[in-house]
């Protein structure tokens, strides 16, 4: 359908395609052109036209929608006869006043057509005393009349335009447009100014107004085919055909804005030289006057507000953002929506009656975090390590980092674009070895470059566990800890990372407990584990070491209802001690959950007998597995891990586990088990096999995991 | 489908309003001068360009918007001109005239609108004058010069603002003396229309007297049978359904029936049909078409914000009061109004305060002069979903 291009146009400046090229990647937006070019098809403008507005936020393809307007009348072989498109360039900082609007209108016609070129020299030779508004456009449409030709005028950023007329102005142009029909106006605008809301401006309600939204999941489709028809990315379908939640990813990312997709992508692709970087950096120069202003308007309040949460750049809550800001709650609230009804920060519901908090457009966003942070925050890099986790798995992201540490040795890469990716992939999950020749790699090509980018870029992780283990060894705590943090591990992992320390290395149990109980008030509530172990193995204390164990249970099944983590962890500390601690629980409380437990680690440890005891005696607890069959999900999962086939298929015959219920383990189990079942696995309907498959997966991960 | 928004609708989008033009015509029979007044959006325009795109036979039309006009003399030179360039390519001016009027415009190039009265001397509204000489020297035979004034009102508030009260009264002076000259009366006549209140404007600097020769003309909404029509006129053409319980439901969410939100509402249910890729216009889809709308129209804010920052008090509560119930009821009556503005004690002010929320906008009481509703019914959900609850 469309030429291949050597690289996706220029997000920075749309107008710098060629019209093949225009035509050709113009996939979106298709619904909005198709009318208008319809109706400028139909009224041939014997009266006055209907004008429209085009209104969307910055990236959502206006001005690609005025250029491909622009073209389609062109080409258009019966339009051309009498209509002729004038399209002004995005940025109108010379049209001041209504006569430089048809002075700047003359001017292209001139440049485009020669036919007008007589309509300009007659303007050009006005004198100044009758330069004025009036006689100009006299001009302009009895040269029209006598070229029998009419014009559509395509305007960028119109609401700028006309805010800087004067009222008188504004009032004439909306003469000139309900009286002329020698002229069409299809503006577009990213602001909604008082002209327009204001029931007493000449503007209030005059135009149609278009309003792009944000991408659809389809229109983000058809958009990603494009570009990868563009830069031949096999990938980018596979994407789309087989991991379609990837593309709602990208929308959230996104916010579902054209220009912010193509150009996360671009950069993505950009392997040759990082151009496509020096495009981001533009743009954000272009925007930065526009975005500084709008934070310039807020209240100091409001300001720091607003950096909590653009540098967290996922939704937040307001207790979250009151910590980050030290403020009170009922004041950030306050202050919230004053910023979400100034449209700066959108109003994501939850489950709770809590609200998230994010700002509203993702790409102020970006500026905010690439222009606005200290030079060596790593949050700099923050979205685009988000795009990377959307959209490369970890196989991918090892794939991209291996090529890029090559790239880095042509010496051909623009030094802002190594330092931003490299950034951004060190960030990702990454093999840490990896990680760290990434970025001594990077750190050897920066070293020498104008804007000193070596010092900024980060260390590796396992550089900071050289420094950490060097300050740790002299004693200096809190100074590890902070390099941690810097390294983006989260509090309560430093927590348990240092009392990890302790245990391992200095087997100062102590202060290891010391540690655990901090990662746990913070948070790590796995340190429940840890402490137990502690407890039990090296202070003797086994009520204690049991009370850790019953709050650690106690607290998975009210907050997050997942024991197998907890089954998984005990298994593999290895110490069968803790049997007899759930025993003991057992005992004192007679709650089945021990049982589970009990049954699951048994079972993973291949001890069958007591594994599947306790499994019978958990199971006559039918209530407790009616209320929480999740429970009862992952002993399945461990049993068909350790191949119990025929042990469960008695269950299932037996209907001491509901067949209906739990039909695809049934299923899974049937397939498992072998040539006997063949026959009856083959009659399973198509979609249930599939669930089976994916059972079936899910044990392959926990024997994995088990190993 | 055949919408057409903020436009005069003309030619094929023109909804007939024949018992207006009627009214009309037969006033202009009687040799009345009329006043058009109603809200922006309401058609008045429509109708203006519907007299000169189909007028009566014996009579010669010229549109003249007067929007942007902030001095007396623009506003003649202006008309002047119109009247010129609208009649000779007709003929209907002879070569005499003509020649009066090329004469008279090229003085007036020569030395630029301000100076005229200066140049020109004797006279000092002389451009008025030698307006009424062309008009005299019109050879129209048995024919009627009728002009359109559009955006009249706002052309006398903009005299008033930008020079002062002294010149605005001048205009309505002149304007008068013109209507009233007895060798113009039979052959000239006008027609004002406005969105912004005549009355409202003349009445601050107490211009009333001037206006009080021309006759009020009313541009009521439409009733049941021609807001029927006129749906059946947008969506002619298209295989559209739209079923009784979902034509009902629009006309429900459109209290006040103006040919405008039909349009918009429509336009926008047009624009969820094609992206849904269906042809059923459902009662849902109203509701979602405006709920579109609302989401475009994130500016509504403002509307709400206006009346805090112009109102305080028992003021502002009355006025929020108020439209809060117009959303919550439909509708307010007068009476309803009064005894709120007794719960407030501003019973003395409070029927500014409603002409303030008439003349920007928010209400009207055209259905029914005692009976108020809110003007947009994308305003009018805005207001339910942010203000009242």
């Amino acid at each position: 359908m469309s030429q291949i291009n050597k690289s996706y146009p220029s997000v920075f400046n749309p107008g710098n395609q060629t019209d093949n090229e225009i035509v050709s990647n113009f996939v979106i937006r298709l619904p909005e052109f198709n009318d208008l070019s319809k109706a400028i098809k139909k009224e041939k403008m014997t009266k006055p036209p209907q004008h429209y507005m085009i209104q969307a936020q910055r990236g959502y393809g206006k001005t690609t929608l005025l250029l491909r307007l622009n073209i389609e009348i062109k080409n258009n072989r019966t339009l051309k006869k009498w209509l002729v498109p004038v399209l002004f360039d995005e940025e109108q900082y010379r049209v001041r006043s209504l006569v430089n609007l048809w002075e700047e209108i003359i001017e292209t016609l001139a440049d485009e057509n020669e036919s007008f070129q007589e309509l300009l020299d007659k303007m050009e030779s006005l004198s100044d005393k009758d330069f004025s508004e009036e006689n100009v456009f006299n001009l302009l449409i009895k040269e029209l009349v006598k070229l029998k030709k009419k014009i559509l005028v395509l305007i960028d950023n119109f609401g700028d335009m006309i805010q800087k007329f004067t009222r008188k102005e504004n009032q004439r142009l909306r003469e000139v447009l309900i009286t002329c029909n020698k002229i069409r106006f299809i503006g577009a605008s990213s602001t909604v100014l008082e002209f327009y809301y204001n029931y007493k401006e000449p503007f209030y309600d005059f135009f149609k107004v278009i309003s792009l939204e944000e991408l659809n999941r389809n229109e983000t489709i058809q958009l990603l085919n494009q570009l990868g028809e563009t830069y031949k990315s096999e990938e980018i379908f596979r994407i789309i055909e087989n991991q379609p939640e990837r593309i709602d990813a990208l929308r959230q990312l996104t916010g579902g804005v054209p220009r912010t997709i193509v150009m996360l992508y671009k950069i993505f692709v950009d392997e040759e030289n990082g151009d496509s970087f020096n495009d981001l950096e533009m743009l954000l120069d272009k925007v930065t006057p526009l975005y500084k202003h709008r934070l310039d308007n807020l209240s100091k309040q409001q300001q720091v507000i607003i950096d909590a949460i653009a540098q967290n750049w996922d939704a937040i809550n307001t207790k979250e953002i009151a910590a980050k800001t030290r403020m009170q709650s009922k004041a950030v609230s306050a202050q919230l929506k004053q910023l979400e009804n100034s449209q700066l920060i959108k109003k994501i519901p939850t489950s709770t009656k809590n609200f998230l908090y994010q700002i509203n457009e993702r790409f102020f966003n970006i500026y905010y975090l690439m222009r606005l942070g200290k030079r060596k925050n790593r949050n700099r890099v923050l979205w685009f390590v988000k795009f990377l986790l959307i959209w490369c798995d970890i196989e991918e992201l090892i794939k991209r980092t291996e090529k890029h540490i090559e790239a880095l040795k042509s010496h051909q890469l623009d030094c802002k674009f190594i330092y931003f990716m490299s950034e951004s992939l060190a960030r990702t999950p990454i093999p840490i070895d990896l990680q760290d020749r990434l970025i001594k790699g990077t750190r050897k090509v920066l070293v020498g470059n104008e804007n000193q980018l070596e010092n900024d870029i980060s260390l590796s992780h396992l550089e900071v566990l050289e420094k950490v283990k060097v300050l740790l060894e002299a004693n200096r705590i809190p100074d590890a800890m902070r390099l941690l943090i810097n390294d983006g591990m989260t509090q309560e992992k430093v927590y348990h990372f240092v009392g990890e320390y302790f245990r391992e290395i200095k087997q100062n149990y102590i202060l290891a407990k010391k540690y655990f109980q901090l990662a746990l008030e913070t948070g790590e509530y796995f340190a429940y584990l840890d402490l137990a172990l502690i407890n039990f193995s090296n202070f003797n204390d086994i009520t204690e070491a049991a009370k850790n164990l019953r709050s650690l249970i106690d607290y998975t099944i009210t907050k997050t209802k997942n024991i197998l983590e907890i089954i998984i962890t005990i298994n593999h500390w290895g110490n069968k001690e803790f049997i007899n601690i759930l025993d003991s629980l057992y005992a004192v409380d007679k709650k089945t959950i021990y049982l589970t437990i009990k049954s699951g680690l048994l079972v993973l440890q291949n001890i069958f007998v007591d594994g599947i005891d306790s499994f019978e005696l958990a199971l006559k607890d039918k209530k407790f597995f009616n209320e929480n069959p999740k429970y009862l999900i992952v002993l399945l999962s461990i049993l068909i891990a350790q191949e119990q086939y025929q042990y469960l298929l008695n269950k299932f015959n037996k209907s001491e586990i509901s067949r209906k219920k739990y039909s695809a383990f049934y299923f899974a189990v049937l397939k498992l088990s072998g040539e006997k079942y063949k026959d009856k696995y083959n009659r399973v309907p198509t979609a249930m096999k599939d669930i089976a498959d994916e059972v079936i997966d899910l044990v392959e991960e926990l024997r994995a995991l088990r190993r | 489908m055949n919408t057409i928004i903020g436009q005069a609708a003309r030619d094929e989008y023109f909804f007939p309003r024949p018992d207006i033009t009627k009214e009309i015509w037969e006033k202009l029979d009687k040799g009345n001068n009329l006043l058009m007044v109603a809200p922006r959006r309401v058609g008045k325009s429509s109708i203006l360009f519907n007299l000169l795109d189909d007028p009566k036979s014996n009579y010669n039309v010229i549109y003249y918007t007067s929007e942007s006009v902030n001095n007396i003399n623009e506003f003649y030179k202006k008309l002047f001109d119109h009247i010129v360039n609208s009649l000779k390519p007709a003929k209907k001016i002879n070569r005499k005239t003509l020649s009066f009027a090329k004469d008279l415009l090229s003085r007036i190039d020569e030395i630029g609108i301000s100076e005229l009265s200066v140049k020109l001397g004797k006279h000092k509204m002389s451009y008025l004058d030698e307006l009424i000489t062309l008009m005299e020297k019109l050879e129209l035979k048995e024919e009627k010069l009728l002009i359109l004034v559009d955006e009249f009102a706002q052309t006398v508030e903009n005299i008033y603002n930008d020079s002062n009260e002294k010149f605005a009264i001048q205009f309505l002076q002149t304007k008068r003396e013109i209507r009233q000259n007895p060798k113009l009366s039979n052959k000239v006549q006008f027609i004002y229309a406005g969105s912004i209140g005549l009355e409202n404007v003349v009445s601050r600097f107490s211009g009333t007297k001037f206006i009080n020769d021309v006759t009020p003309i009313n541009v009521p909404p439409l009733n049941r049978k021609e807001a029927e029509l006129l749906i059946d006129k947008i969506l002619n053409g298209t295989d559209i359904i739209f079923s009784i319980g979902a034509r009902n439901h629009l006309l429900k969410v459109i209290k006040w029936w103006i040919p405008f939100y039909f349009h918009l509402i429509l336009d926008e249910c047009d624009r969820i049909l094609k992206k849904k890729d269906v042809n059923e216009i459902t009662s849902a889809l109203i509701d979602q078409a405006i709920d579109s709308g609302l989401k475009q129209k994130v500016y509504f804010k403002h509307w709400f914000d206006r009346l805090q920052i112009a109102y305080k008090g028992a003021s502002f509560s009355f006025i929020k009061n108020i439209l809060n119930d117009v959303v919550e009821k439909g509708s307010l009556s007068s009476a309803e109004i009064s005894n709120l503005a007794f719960k407030y004690e501003i019973e003395d002010s409070y029927t500014n305060l409603i002409h303030a929320l008439k003349h920007d906008g928010y209400i009207n009481n055209d259905d029914d002069a005692s009976v108020y509703k809110f003007n947009s019914p994308l305003l009018e959900r805005w207001w339910y979903k942010n203000v009242t609850n």
